[in-house]
């Protein structure tokens, strides 16, 4: 019934058939394809289908948009009284509206509404025979037709017989009124819609075509006529291309007739599984996603879009060659052969056609299988066979083994059969048809399969219940056939078990990926020590600014706020720790020599002497000057005996005082010095012990440049001294003032002399060049002077300075590129801070959050601080971008405590005052209780009298009268009428004052 | 008289409003626009109410009604029954129907005198209607469609149907209704006539976009053109005097 009512429920469709004899042949079987293509004629009921689809939609009927105003007087009231459902006509007005309360005319108002035809009111009789009424509602309506009755039943095959003639009649009219111009166009019209066109050949057969190989379908022809002899070319352009992508799938492949020309399948994760929808279309929706899976199928989509391009732009040969283009792409798969920059397929081209059948997922099979489908000539056997419905060609699927298309009878399996067949052999059907020829594909065709098909041939017959029986067995030899199964005995030892020899041990990949690499900051330079020594610095800069050690970073800081000093600079590189104590050490092992640098320039030179200028020798800096500088040396400290009392210098010497971080510095290049004497060549020793002598001869001459006790002042304890020596050698001398601890010292001599044993050989070294190079200018030189001069030449050439500039303040450190400054901000130390800003640290420069140093400021005293620099250094820099919103002065700054003072005065007053409310509030209460009590203590004798005499006391008032007074304290006369008196015996008083008063007195008499 | 108005953008006039000879139903909308449309033209004669039906501003869709009552569907809340109730004139009833197609608006098409309905319409509901609208009811389509109240608009004077009906049917309907009928568009081409247009017996309101010509033709069919209460009394008195004489 279902069947039959949906043929006639929807008019529009072509009613369909099975086709009793079917085959195809293909069209690159160019014999069979002329045979079968020969002599076509347009098949008749091409024609006849046409006139159906619109017989219901008689649109000439309708009134359609009423255009023309209707004038007033030309509107009436009809007075035809007629159903046009019942097709009946009424005589009067009550005949009409009965009629509308009838069942027959609901009966065939659903029927008009289900598409059906109405009956005449004998016909509704029989069907409806006793049932009295037909209610509204649909349902009641359906429960009622199937309720076993007689009439019911009657009624449905009265149905069957009512539907067919009707069906009939369609047509018959349809082909009365076929001779019609208009109508035959309409109806070319409407078989256009289907995929297939039909002819009749030669042998009188009725064979199909898919339309789209025919022609483009913007250039369709008018007439079915001229559509044969596109169709008899066919078999002459058979060099086709088929191309499929849905869901991250493509194939595509180039045919030449049946022959492969090329062929190429893609898959890419591009449709999030068991959801759908492609990440760009999901995308174009807003709010695109950014999950990890989210941006891999983006990425897949456009690698896709890239690598199917690239094909097709190398296959461009081959596509040009093309008549046809098959193409299945759809959503946003379009784009991919219709966009970008140099589209593969234009939008106009003609050869392109869709496939105009459902297809499967894009493989290198489906693709030949589309193929096979679009080049088969489908023969239904005899025309004359079809004359009111298009026959419906079987399902076919592709074999791989065959390599051909074969015909699956769908009269086999029903569906619902054939999804229970798959899922009882395990597969789903989309695996089925992927793998090897499905159950389904074998139907009847049993003359070329294998046996093991056959079974399941067989068992495809066999009804439902059978087939699970069947199926187990046959399953069973689908696998039995490949591999057989042996049973083994064998014996197992467990003896050579360990435990937990086997488990297996927790990943551990995922930890170490995920140990951080250092940032190129981090990594500690090891091929310059030029940089070596930057790194040091900066890395105890750092220490210090996140410790908040403002002595370490002073003495660091120390070089900045000195740039001219090289020696100081040299010296202040040095340090790798932040305490001072280990900062001590550091210089031992790294830098016995003290010495720094060589200035060959006599403006620096001239810049040292105006330093020295401060210190009381300017009148050797007269000779110093008009002497010829060739070389500048400085500082070789000496072991002086000396120097245990105060800096020296040498005879004629122009001092300089220098800032020391530690004293045992000196002491390593003394010791140092020692080294060099005692492995210096002979005549060189004597010379040495000669100076010695000398510099003993000369110590009383030598001015003391600075008392010790502005030593004391600077926190340092040693000095280095730069003398210039007459003969225009400046010779420093770095001495130790107080050598306090000298045993340590020892200690650090023997732990260093590895070290200078090293410098040793190289210093023998230089000295050999040195002394050749230098003798003849030095030829006038006391011995010991040149090998001082030597000496510090070589250690100056030993160590290479670090440029140290300001700069280092400001780089950026880590990975999150914040200063120096954003450090100590950050950890909020404010000592730091000012120093930083007062040596140059720039507080505008913002790390990669963009975050200036004021931002990441934890508090308000640690923002105060940037702006209270600003205060005193308005111009420094540049205040705005470094976020700080003003500067702080010390007069803001006192105006403010002065305000919160006052304000804080103001809250202690009101404190005061409240505690004040609040304590006589208490004291009050605290009476009335007292009061009370007092009342309450009060015997019941007493209690009258007292309620009597206020009663008295309220009486008189009333009465206008005086306050009489009842009764006074004794002691000081007070009126206490009505009041609760203090007592004792029987004298009663106004306070217990006046009570102890007269208590002390009584004693006091007796 | 026949006025164009829109409801917040919206054309479909007849879906935000219900127009009868007794009174007036205006959704509750975000501007008063629409509202004071409906007021200026209709505040002198009857009530014109705000009003929600089951908190869907689409009353004009869930409700039917003419001057003998109105019908509401069943999930209307008591609260705005009560609301309607009490703006209403007294002489008109209201009730709460409990029907499967609940969009009564769309399946009932009436006048002071006749109502053509669904055809599944339950049988318990007709009775209802008759009994409410005091109307007589036939089960009918309009060019095949079974929504009567959607394509089509009917007044007293006449009516408006669906453009595609053919001219026996409108012949039908015709007879049936006692009213001329025309068929024809409203808002430039819309072929819903029922919800692009409320019309009772003196005025009507249709979209914006409704183009001149649909215009005057509404105002011909409906014969608004100089239909104001006091002369459709009149009318109605002579009459009134003619038959008792």
């Amino acid at each position: 019934m279902a069947t039959s009512t949906s043929s006639v429920t929807f008019p529009k469709r072509v009613p369909k058939g099975q086709a009793k004899k079917y085959s195809f042949c293909l069209l690159y079987d160019t014999e069979a394809a002329k045979e079968k293509l020969c002599g076509l004629t347009i098949a008749t009921f091409n024609l006849n289908l046409n006139e159906q689809t619109p017989a219901t939609f008689s649109e000439e009927n309708s009134a359609g948009p009423d255009i023309s105003i209707p004038d007033i007087n030309d509107l009436t009231i009809s007075e035809r009284m007629s159903c046009n459902f019942c097709s009946t006509e009424f005589t009067s007005k009550k005949e009409q509206k009965d009629h509308y309360r009838s069942d027959w005319h609901r009966y065939n108002l659903k029927q008009r509404i289900k598409g059906d035809n109405s009956v005449t009111v004998d016909e509704f009789e029989l069907i409806a025979g006793n049932i009295s009424s037909l209610s509204g509602s649909d349902s009641d309506m359906d429960s009622l037709l199937d309720t076993d009755t007689d009439g019911a039943q009657e009624q449905k095959s009265r149905k069957k017989q009512l539907r067919i003639p009707s069906h009939l009649r369609i047509l018959d009219y349809s082909s009365t009124d076929s001779d019609s111009e208009s109508s035959t166009s309409r109806a070319e019209e409407a078989t256009r819609k289907l995929p297939k066109v039909f002819f009749r050949n030669n042998a009188g057969e009725l064979i199909s075509l898919y339309r789209c190989l025919l022609s483009h379908r913007k250039m369709y022809p008018r007439t079915n006529t001229e559509l044969i002899p596109l169709v008899t070319s066919l078999p002459d352009h058979m060099t086709w291309s088929v191309f499929m992508a849905s869901g991250g799938h493509f194939a595509g492949a180039v045919f030449e007739k049946e022959r492969v020309v090329v062929h190429k399948t893609f898959h890419r994760y591009v449709v999030r599984a068991k959801r759908g929808t492609a990440q760009s279309t999901r995308d174009n929706q807003g709010n695109a996603p950014k999950s990890a899976g989210a941006s891999l199928r983006r990425y897949n989509e456009a690698a896709l879009i890239q690598d199917i391009q690239e094909l097709l732009s190398n296959w461009s040969v081959q596509l040009k060659q093309c008549d046809l283009i098959f193409l299945y792409a759809p959503g946003f798969n379009r784009q991919i052969f219709y966009s970008g920059k140099n589209p593969p397929f234009q939008k106009e081209d003609t050869r392109i056609r869709m496939i105009p059948f459902q297809t499967k997922r894009p493989t290198f099979n489906e693709i030949k299988r589309v193929h096979g489908m679009l080049a088969s000539i489908e023969s239904y056997g005899n025309e004359t066979d079809f004359q009111d419905f298009i026959p419906l060609s079987p399902p076919r699927t592709y074999s791989k083994e065959m390599g051909q298309l074969m015909v699956v009878l769908e009269d086999a399996m029903t569906p619902k059969q054939r999804k229970v067949w798959n899922r009882k052999l395990g597969r789903s059907p989309l695996a089925a048809d992927s793998s090897q020829p499905a159950s389904d594909n074998i139907g009847n065709q049993t003359s070329n399969t294998e046996s093991q098909t056959k079974d399941t041939v067989a068992a495809l017959v066999i009804p439902d219940h059978v087939i699970d029986a069947r199926n187990q067995t046959s399953s069973c030899t689908s696998t039995g056939s490949e591999s057989e199964l042996v049973f083994v005995k064998s014996k197992l030892s467990t003896a050579d078990l360990k435990e937990f020899g086997g488990t297996k041990k927790p990943k551990r990949k995922k930890k170490l990926n995920r140990k951080r690499r250092p940032s190129k900051h981090q990594i500690e330079p090891e091929s310059n020590i030029c940089d070596e020594e930057r790194y040091h610095l900066k890395n105890s800069l750092y220490t210090a600014c996140k410790m908040g050690d403002a002595e370490s970073l002073k003495n660091l800081l120390a070089i900045f706020n000195k740039p001219m000093d090289p020696n100081l600079c040299a010296d202040i590189s040095m340090p790798r720790s932040t305490s001072p104590k280990d900062n001590s050490r550091n210089y031992n092992e790294n830098t016995n020599p003290s010495t720094v640098k060589l200035d060959n320039t006599s403006s620096d030179l001239k810049s040292t002497e105006q330093k020295s200028v401060d210190y009381d020798c300017d009148d050797v800096v007269d000779n110093k000057t008009t002497d010829d500088i060739n070389n500048d040396v400085k500082t070789t400290p000496i072991r002086n005996p000396l120097s245990e009392k105060c800096g020296i210098s040498m005879e004629s010497v122009d001092t300089e005082v220098v800032t020391h971080s530690s004293s045992s510095k000196i002491s390593a290049s003394i010791d140092n010095t020692g080294n060099i004497e005692s492995s210096q060549v002979v005549d060189d020793v004597s010379k040495l012990d000669e100076f010695t002598n000398e510099t003993d001869n000369l110590e009383p001459q030598i001015p003391i440049p600075i008392p010790i006790d502005t030593w004391k002042e600077n926190e340092n304890d040693t000095l280095e001294i730069h003398s210039n020596l007459n003969d225009d050698k400046k010779l420093s001398v770095g001495v130790c003032s107080q050598l306090q601890d000298c045993t340590q010292l020892e200690i650090r001599n023997d732990d260093d002399t590895q070290n200078s044993q090293s410098y040793r050989e190289k210093i023998d070294e230089h000295q050999n060049i040195q002394r050749e190079g230098t003798t003849d200018g030095l030829s006038g030189m006391s011995t010991e002077k040149q090998q001082f001069a030597i000496n510090h030449f070589q250690t100056v050439l030993e160590l290479p300075s670090p440029v140290v500039t300001e700069s280092i303040l400001n780089e950026l450190i880590g990975d999150n590129e914040i200063t120096l400054l954003h450090v100590a901000a950050k950890e909020g130390h404010k000592g730091v801070i000012c120093m930083l800003l007062e040596a140059g640290a720039d507080p505008s420069i913002r790390d990669k959050m963009g975050q200036t140093p004021y931002m990441v400021c934890p508090n308000k005293d640690t923002r105060n601080e940037f702006r209270r620099f600003q205060g005193n250094y308005p111009e420094k820099y540049d205040y705005v971008k470094a976020q700080i919103p003003g500067p702080l002065t010390s007069e803001m700054e006192s105006k403010r405590k002065q305000k919160d003072a006052e304000r804080k005065k103001a809250q202690k007053k009101a404190k005061q005052e409240q505690l004040k409310v609040k304590k006589s509030v208490e004291a009050k209460a605290r009476a009335e209780e007292m009061e009370k009590q007092r009342f309450l203590a009060l015997s019941e004798r007493e209690k009258r009298a007292l309620a009597a005499e206020k009663r008295l006391v309220s009486q008189v008032e009333r009465d206008g009268g005086r306050k009489p007074v009842l009764s006074r304290c004794w002691q000081c006369g007070k009126d206490i009428t009505g009041k609760l008196p203090f007592e004792y015996f029987d004298y009663k008083f106004c306070s217990p004052k006046c009570l102890q008063a007269h208590r002390k007195l009584q004693a006091t008499k007796s | 008289m026949a006025v164009r108005a829109q409801f917040e953008g919206q054309n479909d006039v007849g879906v935000f409003a219900k127009l009868t000879n007794a009174y007036c139903l205006v959704a509750i909308g975000g501007s008063e626009n629409f509202y004071s449309v409906f007021e200026g033209d209709l505040a002198d004669t009857i009530p014109v109410i705000h009003a929600s039906l089951a908190g869907c501003r689409i009353i004009g869709r869930m409700c039917v009604g003419n001057r003998n009552g109105l019908l509401v569907p069943i999930s209307t809340t008591d609260q705005e029954l009560q609301h309607i109730r009490n703006a209403l004139p007294e002489s008109v009833k209201v009730q709460r129907i409990e029907e499967r197609l609940s969009a009564l608006g769309n399946v009932i098409a009436c006048n002071d005198y006749v109502a053509l309905v669904h055809p599944d319409i339950d049988k318990e509901t007709e009775e209802i209607i008759t009994d409410t609208l005091n109307v007589e009811v036939f089960r009918q389509t309009i060019a095949d469609n079974v929504l009567v109240g959607s394509y089509c608009a009917l007044s007293n004077q006449g009516g408006l149907v669906h453009p595609k009906t053919k001219i026996e049917d409108q012949d039908e309907l015709s007879s049936l209704l006692q009213v001329p009928l025309v068929a024809g568009t409203v808002n430039r081409g819309s072929d819903v006539v029922g919800a692009g247009l409320v019309v009772n017996d003196w005025i009507a309101f249709c979209g914006l976009d409704t183009t001149s010509t649909e215009l005057s033709v509404i105002e011909s069919v409906f014969r608004l053109g100089d239909a104001q209460p006091s002369t459709i009394a009149k009318e109605m008195r002579e009459s009134l005097i003619d038959s008792m004489t």
